[in-house]
């Protein structure tokens, strides 16, 4: 890649500028960034998107194998690349799975039984074999992206080009694809892998990265030196690099008592219980979701969901609002059954945030859209009501906020609306459906963070993959396996039984083990960058007690 | 993410047989039906298209709301038809027709040759919808495209009919996303508006969302597509289709019927009969 600049035809800025980056056979580029820093532009114009789909004004080139992108037609650069998109349900187009992986052959007219042996020798290699004859629509979030991969191999591309491949997978799905792509570069391939969540992606023992801001190259090198530049708080880094960066900006700033100030230890109010699943049975289809789960959640709680994909943790909640029915157990709200309630008042007590705000944004202002609910409850509906909503989110400050298209606001943005929407109906606690999906490690962060810090929410309870996001933001934890609960605990509880954790398809991570090691505030794990300033308050202070000590033997 | 249609005849006599066979027997079937206007005859046709269409195995109640939708749809159809032409009956002049009344401001005649018009038309649709439907629930998922790629339709063009028929499933279970995100927020979207306009309205919330998300969604799966090299030459399939015996039978079955009515349609024998008892004393 020489020089490349790419703006969209309705862009007023361009996506991506100046980049050059150079990518041996057989070598793998992590690119990171925030979101919106021109990693996806970078994908396209890797993958000949750009110039052939999305017209603008491109300089400088791409050249693969000695081929100049813009100038080969997408038949052949479709023989060169093999792109994974971030979400795989948008890129599967067959309806089974044998379908899905004859596609790319089909299309480049390879005969019936040369795919047929294709389909067969990638099916082992990805480890899908039991998802033979399966319709592609009935797979779990983690089938789809190992059959999305399955479905690049096939075409035996040079270079890969994986967008965000961790995002829906559990940990050990995650770690499964990854060793998928490292056999491929030690084979020769080149592989170029979009990744915020840098930890897991160095299992893939990348050999370069490309630090992405705003569209420009913030540095290009080995990963040790990225880790000399990466922000913890931005990219989600390994345990003892956010260690380090926080020692150097303690050496050049100073130690002040804020700064490192250590929390204090969970002060969690339990209060009676607000959600209850007894023995609760759900069937989807023909899938056996939830299996007689039982599950006390109380009033004043932070409660993570986490399990492997498609164990049933959004079934679980969907369930307490009544979006689906059981086949058979009870659930109550507040000690009332829901089945005496509507979904609406349901809704009112149990806020309701979806992973995708885009399923439920129709009005043509925000206010408009914030007052929808209220109105059809006949809650108070002034635009005072509306501002309040959206100050508990802080959006207020977006300037004209109330008359903006809600549509026209970035997806993070997109993400704080959905909750202010359901924030708007005043209920006393919220469930938050993958609140880091579509979402880099730095936003994610700070959005989980600003729902803990929303004045009279008395609980939330989250379902996620991020096993870090789980673990520093709440004070118990549920994991389901199977349509069972599998592990319930404190943070601390249930990753020390190591034995259920790795069953549940969970991975220890450094900031676990750190925690583990640490302890800095009982009952509670802290993120990477409070624990790295409680670590150095910690041997600050023990430094001062060594010098007092030597002061006073001296004197 | 697309979504197949349901796969509601799996394992029937009429799934095992070659896709082709269902397209092809159907094409042949309309032909045929179009050209009788005979009650007699369509009733016969009619016993045709039932007994073909018992041999999908649809589990009714798996499909009665797309029976009940084709039920009003047609029945709309006929009547509007009806009212609109009830005086200009094709091969009956105006003079011999058996008025029972006029419709106010219409004025047009209700017959007892329109009414006989009314129930062929009424038969004939129907009968045509048993034919189709095992298109949409017999066949095997994916095999849609194969299928007309093998009757000779462009490779593209085959494989956008077999993304048609996942678009409508795949838009359902949208509309069900959506709906669910607005029944949490008080939404009843059984409940209707007032007037034409107030019914418009209340469907915004769930229109807007599914719309622009099918939107965005096309423009993932053009990207998929483009990705894969579709459309930029020559495909294969792997799906290999081969007819058996059956369904050399059957379709030979559908074109000896078809070459039936014809022959019959022009002699003169499929035209509008009235049945005595619609007579007026």
């Amino acid at each position: 890649m020489e020089g490349l600049t790419f703006r969209y035809r309705r862009g007023r800025q361009p996506a991506i500028r100046d980049l050059s980056v150079e990518l041996e056979a057989g070598e793998v580029l992590l690119v990171a960034g925030p979101s919106g820093c021109g990693k996806s532009t970078l994908i396209r114009a890797v993958n000949g998107l750009i110039p052939h789909a999305y017209p603008g004004d491109l300089t400088g080139s791409v050249w693969i194998d000695h081929a100049r992108i813009a100038e080969r037609p997408l038949r052949e650069i479709a023989r060169m690349v093999g792109t994974v998109l971030q979400d795989p349900a948008k890129q599967i187009v067959g309806s089974t799975v044998e379908a899905e992986l004859a596609f790319g052959p089909e299309n480049l007219g390879v005969p019936p039984a040369a795919i047929r042996d294709r389909i067969a020798a990638v099916m082992a290699r990805a480890g899908i074999v039991g998802l033979q004859g399966r319709d592609t629509a009935a797979l779990s979030g983690g089938e789809r992206q190992l059959l999305a991969v399955a479905g690049a191999l096939m075409l035996t591309p040079s270079l890969y080009v994986i967008d965000e491949p961790l995002a829906n997978l559990d940990p050990a799905t995650a770690a499964r694809l990854m060793a998928i792509l490292r056999e491929l570069a030690d084979e020769g391939h080149g592989v170029v892998i979009v990744e915020h969540r840098v930890e897991e992606a160095l299992d893939l023992r990348p050999d370069r990265v490309l630090y992405l801001d705003a569209g420009e190259a913030r540095y290009l090198g080995p990963v040790e030196g990225f880790f000399e530049v990466a922000d913890p708080g931005v990219v989600k880094v390994p345990f003892e690099v956010a260690l380090a960066h926080e020692r150097r900006l303690a050496r050049r700033a100073g130690l002040s008592e804020g700064w490192a100030a250590t929390p204090k230890g969970a002060a969690t109010n339990v209060g009676p219980p607000r959600l209850v699943f007894e023995s609760v049975h759900v069937t989807l289809g023909d899938q056996h979701v939830l299996r007689g789960l039982s599950a006390s959640l109380a009033q004043r709680q932070i409660v993570a969901v986490l399990g492997p994909n498609g164990s049933g943790k959004t079934t679980l909640f969907r369930t307490a609002l009544r979006l689906l029915e059981p086949d058979a157990g009870t659930v109550t709200v507040d000690g009332e059954r829901t089945t005496q309630r509507s979904v609406a008042q349901l809704a009112r007590v149990l806020g309701y945030v979806f992973q995708s705000p885009s399923q439920m944004l129709f009005a043509r202002t925000v206010r408009e859209e914030l007052l929808f609910g209220p109105r059809n409850l006949g809650l108070p509906h002034d635009d005072g009501f509306a501002m309040e909503a959206l100050r508990r989110t802080e959006l207020h400050d977006l300037e004209g906020i109330l008359d903006r298209p809600p549509l026209s606001l970035s997806f993070g943005q997109q993400k704080r609306l959905a909750l202010a929407i359901a924030l708007a109906l005043q209920p006393p606690t919220l469930v938050l459906d993958e609140p880091s999906a579509g979402q880099d490690h730095g936003t994610a962060t700070r959005f989980m963070a600003a729902v803990a810090g929303i004045p009279g929410l008395e609980s939330v309870y989250f379902v996620t993959h991020d096993v870090d996001l789980a673990l520093t933001h709440a004070d118990r934890i549920l994991v389901i396996r199977d349509g069972q609960i599998a592990a319930d605990g404190s943070p601390r509880e249930v990753v020390q039984d190591e034995e259920a954790w790795r069953a549940c398809n969970l991975r220890r991570t450094s900031l676990i083990a750190a925690n583990l090691a640490w302890e800095p505030a009982p009952g509670r794990f802290l993120d990477a960058v409070t624990l790295a300033r409680a670590v150095l308050a910690h041997e600050l202070a023990g430094r001062s007690a060594g010098e007092a000590r030597a002061a006073g033997e001296g004197g | 993410m697309n979504i197949a249609p349901r796969y509601l005849g799996r394992g029937s006599w009429l799934a095992r047989r070659d896709p082709r066979v269902l397209i092809v027997g159907l094409a042949l079937f309309v032909f045929s039906v179009i050209q009788v206007w005979d009650l007699r005859i369509l009733v016969g046709l009619a016993l045709v298209a039932a007994v073909y269409y018992r041999s999908a195995r649809i589990p009714f109640h798996s499909v009665r709301l797309q029976w009940a939708y084709i039920v009003f749809f047609v029945s709309f159809i006929v009547l509007a038809n009806t009212i609109l032409t009830g005086g200009d009956l094709r091969d009956v002049k105006s003079q011999a027709l058996h008025v029972y009344f006029r419709m106010p401001l219409l004025n047009t005649p209700l017959s007892a040759e329109s009414t006989s018009y009314a129930m062929a038309q009424y038969l004939r649709f129907l009968s045509m919808a048993a034919v189709g439907f095992p298109i949409a629930f017999a066949v095997a998922p994916g095999d849609i495209g194969p299928a007309f790629a093998r009757l000779g339709v462009p490779d593209k063009f085959a494989y956008a009919l077999d993304l048609t028929f996942r678009f409508i499933p795949s838009l359902a279970a949208d509309m069900r996303a959506t709906i669910d995100a607005q029944r949490i927020r008080g939404y009843e979207w059984e409940k209707k508006g007032r007037g034409p306009i107030g019914k418009l309205t209340r469907t915004v919330p769930l229109l807007v969302p599914v719309t622009v998300n099918a939107i965005v969604g096309a423009e993932d799966t053009i990207d998929a597509m483009d990705l894969r090299a579709f459309g930029t030459g020559r495909r294969s399939w792997l799906r290999e289709l081969a007819m058996d015996r059956t369904d050399r039978l059957v379709l030979a079955g559908f074109g000896l019927l078809l070459l039936a009515v014809t022959a019959a349609s022009l002699t003169g024998l499929t035209r509008l009969w009235v049945p005595p008892f619609l007579l007026p004393a």
